[in-house]
Parts: structure tokens; sequence; C-alpha cells
């Protein structure tokens, strides 16, 4: 039976596309360009037939037939199709394009609400954006939100789980929104965390020890036969201290006061420092306090507990604190400096006496017994500059100072090979030491979150590679350890904060336990994201057979605020991954759709993981989701300058930064040509090189600016490193303006 | 009644009008620079999705019992595909001159630039191979195979604006939708054009409806 007409014009159609994918998989080029290219071929070869032969191949059997003879040529090209299909979508910018606009269109839904994310457990802001809005109210079930109305439709929401109830388990929850009368309804991820022990403080003598949990608001006591009490403490405790009277002093991010309380328990003595309280430690005779205070003027308190409080202000917020061989002198750890500070009391004030620099951050540190040597754990030791690090270089080490002197007089590279590994060059030990506890004789306790690992390290024999004197954490069910104390009698307590557990040692065995968290299978079946969270913690300490993990170089989960070698044409710094959930697609250059997408790093070029987890990249991102920001109420409290960041917000109008840093993630997830904004630096920057929108949440913490960290400071940003007023109209602002500008964006 | 193609040229004169007088608004150069590349983005977008959609509405008119002219439906399709070149064309300038500072090395580089060109390119060709001379060498069926890239043309500029730093997808989306929501009345079933008289209004209520 002849075909009608419509059936030939179909079949003929279908043939030119089909001889077309045939030329596309024979020639392999990804990009749909090609597609055009052969189909422009295909159609002259199909109008050669139709001039030689009166017809295409193909136009004039039945559909059946066609069908057949399709199935037969297209089956092999249909295969390499589908098989090229992500390279073609990632050529194409399409990969992974459903994440980035599932982003893009839930902040493009005016009101719309940034982060998108809810902590149950600690006070945050969230910012509304309803452009031409001049009030709204928000709720959150029975509660309402304090609502700050900034101008231009932007509204700043204060929510505190004490105040407007914490929800109890992760999920998502509904904040009604009533923008000018009209109510609007967002939903926000719930992020209810498990409890988080973190680093101990202990007595041997009394074989006690005193371990925060931040994402609970209380501490565990932990004695040798595992816990004796879960006590109730401020807002945020990040860290603690023994006292000699047996007391224990508790540091907080959000409140502003120190607690000193007895162990057990016990109504608490509280010390006005201020917040956030980063960092605490005891001097050796545990009589006095330092306590490191970050915020928007960084110092260190040290405090007797005779009633004295001194203060000295330090350039920026101490990562770690401890006491020298008296009270009268304080070390200083400075993640950003790469150095160690020592600080000496002189005529009743504080004057800094000596540093030493180490060329990457200190990750943990802690003083020997007699605090005549300070050890500290970093993941490099470069003390002259050096720009050619190899690329992704990380050498886990552990640094001996010498605190009298400020000279280095140890170093022990861990991070090793054994015999047990599968791949030459693999690494499956010493990897990330996290929690140090130096022993009396000059032994030390290391806890190794990169490989699950605790070692009895003697400095004077080098690394040991004595079984006996190994914990393996991951078989009791301790991944990734942070902590680790000694209780005294041979007993060693170990904290992971992933797990959510604390176990003591004895002789290799696990003698007792203190289970803060769910076990596994009760976490799975109550609250899967936090299960997810806890492995994802795990994969961001696990190493890869490279012997680096994501917490290498993202310390904490922030930035170490090193400039690495991570295969670009130049050095770049590290990026934070606080508060990044959300704002795909992800690096630089928006090279990462997703971030399970990353994980392609560590099983490419760092060799992968020594287990296998099909689902990492899920567990990886449910972690990342749940790391707060660098939220400002923490630096600035309740106490804001809103008109002054009222005029900040007119400035950021005017300049239009608001075209590409649209609230209320204060980016609008575009990408741009690097040398369309920075046309001054044509030069350095590679034709293809594309620019992510980063948001500006955070940006406080988040120094130094642009790209390559080129801008110190938002003043460079804004004045030197906009020559040609691409990147804002920041000429149109005085000097005025652009004050208030910069106040804003700190304050974002 | 003024010729098809200037009615075509009049109302994208008036568009581009607007979308210069807006950006004339702006203080700041870039900003006048993006309103310039947007809007005439928007323009070029809008004439090829009224291009796309003049069969399936003349089909949709032919089903009604209003079956316009053949002649009329290609004239108007394209007129509108032409305009939508031209303004493309013009887009494409304005943002190599300005946003792009002439780095037209990046443009294959970057996919959305590249969707963009392989969109203009490809209007372009339709262009060119619009005018009856070309038709007739192309001959009708061979021109039917090359006009059928409207379409490919229209993908790419979704493509261009899902992933373009400055698209506004919901809007890209929304158009796409009416574009492919009116395509889909190709699917009703053609009828011949009336040879008679039209009917009056009284006649036209009383007629049947067209049987499927």
């Amino acid at each position: 039976m002849a075909n009608t007409p419509e059936m030939s014009k179909a079949l003929r159609q279908l043939a030119i596309a089909l001889l077309a994918a045939l030329l596309w998989v024979g020639w392999g080029e990804p990009r749909a360009w090609a597609l055009l290219a052969c189909y422009g071929v295909a159609l002259t070869l199909a109008e050669a037939a139709r001039r030689s032969l009166g017809h295409v191949p193909g136009e004039r059997l039945g559909a059946g037939r066609f069908a057949v003879a399709a199935l037969v040529l297209g089956a092999a090209p249909a295969a390499t199709l589908i098989d090229a299909a992500p390279r073609t979508l990632r050529a194409e910018g399409l990969y992974g394009v459903e994440a980035a606009s599932a982003d893009r269109m839930r902040l493009e839904r005016t009101p719309s609400l940034a982060p998108g994310v809810l902590f149950a457990d600690h006070p945050q802001e969230l910012y509304a954006w309803a452009p031409g809005a001049t009030s709204l109210t928000a709720s959150l079930g029975e509660a309402s939100l304090p609502v700050t109305t900034l101008g231009h439709g932007l509204f700043r929401l204060a929510y505190d789980p004490r105040d407007h109830g914490a929800p109890a388990r992760s999920g998502d929850v509904t904040v009604a929104l009533v923008v000018d009368g009209d109510e609007h309804r967002r939903s926000l991820r719930v992020v209810v965390r498990q409890p988080h022990p973190g680093w101990p403080c202990a007595d041997p003598r009394r074989g006690v020890a005193v371990v925060p949990s931040d994402t609970t608001d209380e501490v565990a006591v932990i004695g040798r036969r595992g816990l004796h009490a879960r006590l109730p403490v401020g807002d945020g405790p990040t860290g603690c201290a023994l006292l000699a009277d047996g007391r224990v002093a508790i540091a907080h991010r959000f409140d502003p006061d120190v607690w000193v309380t007895e162990v057990p328990g016990g109504d608490p003595e509280r010390l006005r420092v201020g917040a956030p309280q980063h960092a605490i430690a005891a001097s050796a005779d545990g009589e006095t306090l330092a306590v490191a205070v970050h915020g928007a003027a960084p110092a260190v308190h040290v405090l007797g507990l005779g009633g004295d409080h001194t203060s000295f202000p330090v350039e920026e917020g101490a990562d770690g604190v401890a006491f020298g061989p008296t009270s009268g002198t304080v070390l200083l750890a400075l993640r950003r400096r790469a150095r160690v500070e020592r600080w000496d009391e002189r005529g009743g004030r504080f004057e800094r006496t000596g540093e030493i620099p180490l060329g990457r951050p200190v990750v943990t540190m802690a003083p020997s017994v007699d605090h005549a040597t300070l050890w500290v754990a970093t993941t490099g030791y470069f003390p002259v500059p050096d720009d050619r690090q190899p690329n992704h270089y990380v050498q886990d080490q552990l640094l001996a100072i010498d605190v009298a002197s400020m000279r280095l007089v140890g170093r022990y590279p861990t991070a090793g090979r054994s015999h047990t590994q599968d791949r030459p060059g693999a690494i499956d030990r010493g990897a990330s030491p996290m929690g140090l506890w130096p022993l009396p004789g000059g032994e030390l306790l290391v806890a190794f979150a990169g490989t699950d690992e605790v070692w009895r390290l003697d400095p004077r024999t080098g690394m040991l590679d004595d079984g006996r004197q190994r914990l393996e954490t991951s078989k009791p069910d301790l991944r990734t350890p942070i902590g680790v104390a000694d209780l005294g009698d041979g007993h060693v307590l170990v904290t992971s904060a992933a797990r959510g557990r604390a176990l003591v040692f004895r002789d290799g065995a696990v003698v007792a336990s203190a289970d803060l968290a769910l076990a596994g299978d009760e976490l799975a079946r109550d609250d899967e994201r936090a299960w997810l969270r806890r492995f994802g913690e795990h994969t961001f300490f696990e190493a890869t057979r490279a012997g680096m993990s994501c917490q290498s170089c993202h310390l904490h989960g922030d930035s170490d605020h090193v400039r690495h070698d991570i295969g670009a044409a130049t050095l770049l710094p590290t990026l934070t991954t606080l508060g990044v959930t959300g704002t795909a697609p992800y690096l630089r250059d928006a090279s990462y759709p997703r971030i399970r997408d990353l994980l392609e790093l560590s099983e490419g070029h760092l060799r992968g993981f020594q287990r296998f987890d099909p689902r990492r990249g899920e567990q990886l991102e449910a972690y990342l989701e749940a790391l707060p920001r660098h939220d400002p109420l923490a630096v600035f409290g309740g106490a804001r300058d809103v008109e002054a960041e009222r005029r900040g917000l007119d400035a950021f109008v005017r300049a239009r930064c608001v075209v590409c840093h649209t609230p209320p993630a204060f980016t609008n997830l575009g990408q741009h040509p690097a040398r369309a904004l920075f046309p001054e630096h044509a030069d350095a920057l590679p034709a293809p090189l594309s620019l992510d929108t980063p948001s500006l949440l955070g940006l406080r913490a988040t120094a130094p600016y642009l790209r390559d960290g080129r801008a110190a400071t938002l003043e460079e940003v804004l004045v030197e490193h906009n020559e040609q007023d691409r990147h804002g109209h920041t000429a149109a602002l005085s000097d005025a303006e652009r004050r208030d500008l910069i106040a804003f964006l700190e304050a974002l | 009644m003024r010729s098809v193609p200037a009615t075509c040229a009049i109302v994208t004169g008036v568009a581009l009008a607007a979308v210069a007088a807006l950006a004339g608004q702006r203080g700041w150069a870039v900003e006048r620079e993006l309103w310039l590349v947007r809007g005439t983005g928007w323009v070029a977008l809008a004439a090829l999705a009224l291009a796309l959609c003049a069969t399936p509405v003349a089909r949709l008119s032919s089903w009604l019992g209003r079956a316009p002219r053949a002649a009329d439906v290609t004239r108007w399709r394209r007129a509108l595909g032409v305009t939508s070149a031209a303004v493309a064309a013009l887009h494409a300038t304005i943002t190599l001159g300005t946003y792009l500072d002439g780095s037209w090395e990046i443009v294959p580089d970057w996919p959305y630039l590249r969707a963009g060109l392989a969109a203009l390119l490809i209007l372009l060709s339709l262009w060119i191979t619009s005018y009856p001379r070309v038709v007739r060498a192309l001959g009708l069926k061979l021109w039917k195979e090359l006009h059928r890239l409207a379409y490919v043309a229209g993908l790419l500029v979704l493509q261009h604006v899902w992933l373009g730093p400055f698209g506004d997808r919901a809007l890209a989306l929304a158009v796409a939708a009416v574009v492919v929501g009116v395509g889909l009345l190709r699917l009703l079933p053609t009828r011949a054009r009336s040879t008679r008289a039209a009917p009056t209004s009284r006649s036209r209520r009383r007629s049947p409806r067209p049987s499927s």
C-alpha cells in the first residue's frame, strides 16, 4: 500500500534525522552544534539522493518497515547517544541543570526566603525579599517572628528556637509571610541536629571528663565507668576547661557569659565576656581562664578565679587558646595568619612577645603537661611562604613548639602508608589529627578523624608502628574521632561528634560508653535526614587514599584561608562550605551543579575513599546543609545599627549591586564571563573563565575577596578592583555611602 | 491596510524604541547595556514565538471555519521570522559590543552563548533561504525540511535564556509552554478554505461545527 503524502513527509524527515544522528555518533563531538552540522550534511545528502533517485531512501517504505529499518540502523547510534548523553549535557551546560534551576526558581519566587534552612538548635536570621513591599509579618506555626524592615522590599527575620519553638525532627516547615496584606507560604528545610560531643576537658586524677555538645546546649560528664550526667548549659557551648577547684568553665557561642559550674551540676557562676566565645583554656595551676572571643571586636579575656579580669584586643578571633607555664603567658592560634602567637603579661597588660609562622593554620592544639611545649596539628608546615606547593598538597603533621623561645622543636608527619593498602602510595592511617592530649612523661594521645584511629605517640621514638598502641575506633562504631583525653589509670576517652558518642578504652578494649545520640538504626528510623548527615560528616572527615579529606582544607567546614594550587592557573584561597547549600551551581566557576558531583574530585584526583558507599553524595549534601553559615547574629547580637544598614541598603540598590547579588540570598545564581566584569584584568583571566555570582550572606567572614582573593577588604573590592565601574556602579557613591554599604554588607 | 512586512517593522520598531527609551532612563552604563541586551533579546524571542505559532493559529482558525489564506499565513510567518533574525542579530551585536566587551572568542566556550549563536545562525539561514528565488532553487521539500530548524532554534533560545545570567526563566518557560500549547493545535484537522462569500454573523452562528 502506498504511503499517504503526510506519511511520506514524516518518514522522509525521520530518515534525515536518523542519518544526522548516525553522522553525529560517528563524529564523536558531544556538543549540540555538531548535531546541527550533521543535520545540515544529512539534509544535503538527502537532497542529493532525491535529485538522483527521485526519493529519499526510506521515504517509500511503509511505516512498519521503516520502523524495523530504523531499529536496525538506529540501535547502535541510539545506545551511543544514551551513553554520550551525560557528556553532551555537560558540554551544553545542562548537566544537573535541574538542581540549579530549582534553587534559582525558589529564590525568584517572591516573596522569597534565604537561607532555606532553619536550625532548630540556635538563633539565626533569615532574609525575606518582596520587591516593592512596605510591610511584612512572618509566623512560624503559632509564633510570630520579629521582623526588621530594611527598605526596598528587604526584611530581616529573627528566629530563636527558645522563643519560637523548635521543630522536633528534620523535614520541612512552613513560614507564613503576610506581605502588604497578602499571605504567602514558603517552606524551609528544618535541621534538627543530634548531640555533637566535641573536644573534652578532663582531670586524669579524678578520672572525669566533660564534653560539650554545641547542638544540644549541654555538657556530658563522663567518668571511667561511662556517662555520669548530662547538664544543660548556655546557648551553643563551644569548649570547656577544668579548674583547680574542681569546677568546669564552659564557653558559649551565643551566650555572652562563661559559665563556671560544679561537676556534676549546680548553679553556675557567670562571667561576662561577650559572644561568640570560640575557645577556652585553663592555666597550668587551674586558677586562671583564657577565653578567645570573636565578633566585631575580637579579644582574649583572662579571668582569674579570684575575680581578676583582663582582656586584650587581637587582630582576629583566635581559633585556639592555651596557657604557657604561667598564667601570665597566653598562646593563640590565628587561622588567617597561620601562626601561633605568644602574649605575655607585663605591668598588668598583655603584649605580644613572640610568634611562629606555620604557613598552614592550626587544626587543633594542646599544651604539654608542664605547659612548656605547645603541640599543634597542621596540614603542612611552610615557615617561609611558598607559592610552589604541589597541587592539593596536604601533609598532616604534629609540631612541637617551645613556648619560651617560640621555636619549633619537633615535627612529626603522621599520614603514612601501610602494607594494608591495595595500591602503592595509598594512605590508611594518621590522617587528619583532630584531637591531642599530652601525657605525663612526654607521650601524646592523638585522635585521627581521617582514618578512625587513636595513637599513643612517643615523640622520642618517632611514629609508632605498634598495633597495641593504636585504637581502631571504627570497629566499636566510633568513626571520625575528634577528641581524646586521658582519664587516668590507663583509661582513654575518645569522642566522636559525628557519631554522637564517647567511648572509654583501656588496654585497647572498650570498657564504657556514653551514647548521647541515637544509634544508627534508631536514627535511620526516626530521622533519616539526620542519619544521612551522620554519614555525611564521616565523609567530610574521611581521608581519601591520597591522605586528604574535605576537612583538610575546609577546616571545620570553613576555610583554612590558605591559597592552594587546585590545578588552576593561580593559587586560590579555599572557599568556605558554610551556608553554601541552596546556591547551586557550586565552586567559583559553577563547574559543579550539585554538591554530590564534587565527589568526583575524591574519586578521580584523590584516588577515592577506602570504603564504598553508594549514598556518599547524598550524605555529604545532607551534612553540608546542616552547617550553619557565618551568622552575624553571633557577632553583633542585638546591637545592630539598623539605620546605618538601611542607608547601606540604599547604596546597595543605587550602586545596582542588586542586579546580580539579588536578595534574599544576595546572588541571582548567574554566571558571568570574568572578563565582562573585570576587563581591567582581562590579560590575567582566561577567556572561558566563568565567575559564579557568590552569595553575600556571611560575607564578613569570607575575606579575602574576589575570585583569587586579590582584595583584602571590601573597600578594595569596591574601589581598587572596580576601576571600570562594571562590578557595581560604585563610582556613583560618596565615601560616606560606601562606608554605609560596607557596613550593610558586613552585617549580612 | 498596510503590508505585513511594514506592519511587522512598525511594531518591532516601536518595541525597540521602547527598549531604547527604557534603557536611556538607566543611569549606570552597565545597566543601560543590560536593558538593551535583554530588551532586544526578548523582542527577538517574541517574534520567533509568534512565527512558530502562526501555522497552528491558522489551523485553529481553519477549524473554526475562518480559514485564512495560505499566502497570508506564509507572509506573516516569514515577516515574523525575518524580524526575529534581524533583532537577534542586533541583540548579538549589542551583547558583543557591550557585555562581552568585544571578546567574541569566549562565545564558543559558553554553552548559553553558543546556544544563542547557533540559534542566530539558524534564524539567519532561514532568513536567507526565505526569498522566493531561493525557495524555488531549493525546492519546496528541501525548503520545508530546512525550515523545520526553526523549532531547533526555539529550543536553543530556551537554553540560551535558561542558562544566561540575566534570563527570566519563568517568562521563558511561560512562552515555551504557550508555543508548545499552541503547537498542539496542529493536530486539528485542516479544512479547505471556503471559496464562498463569508457567511453573515447570523448564518455563522447557525452553521454546524465541523466534524473531526
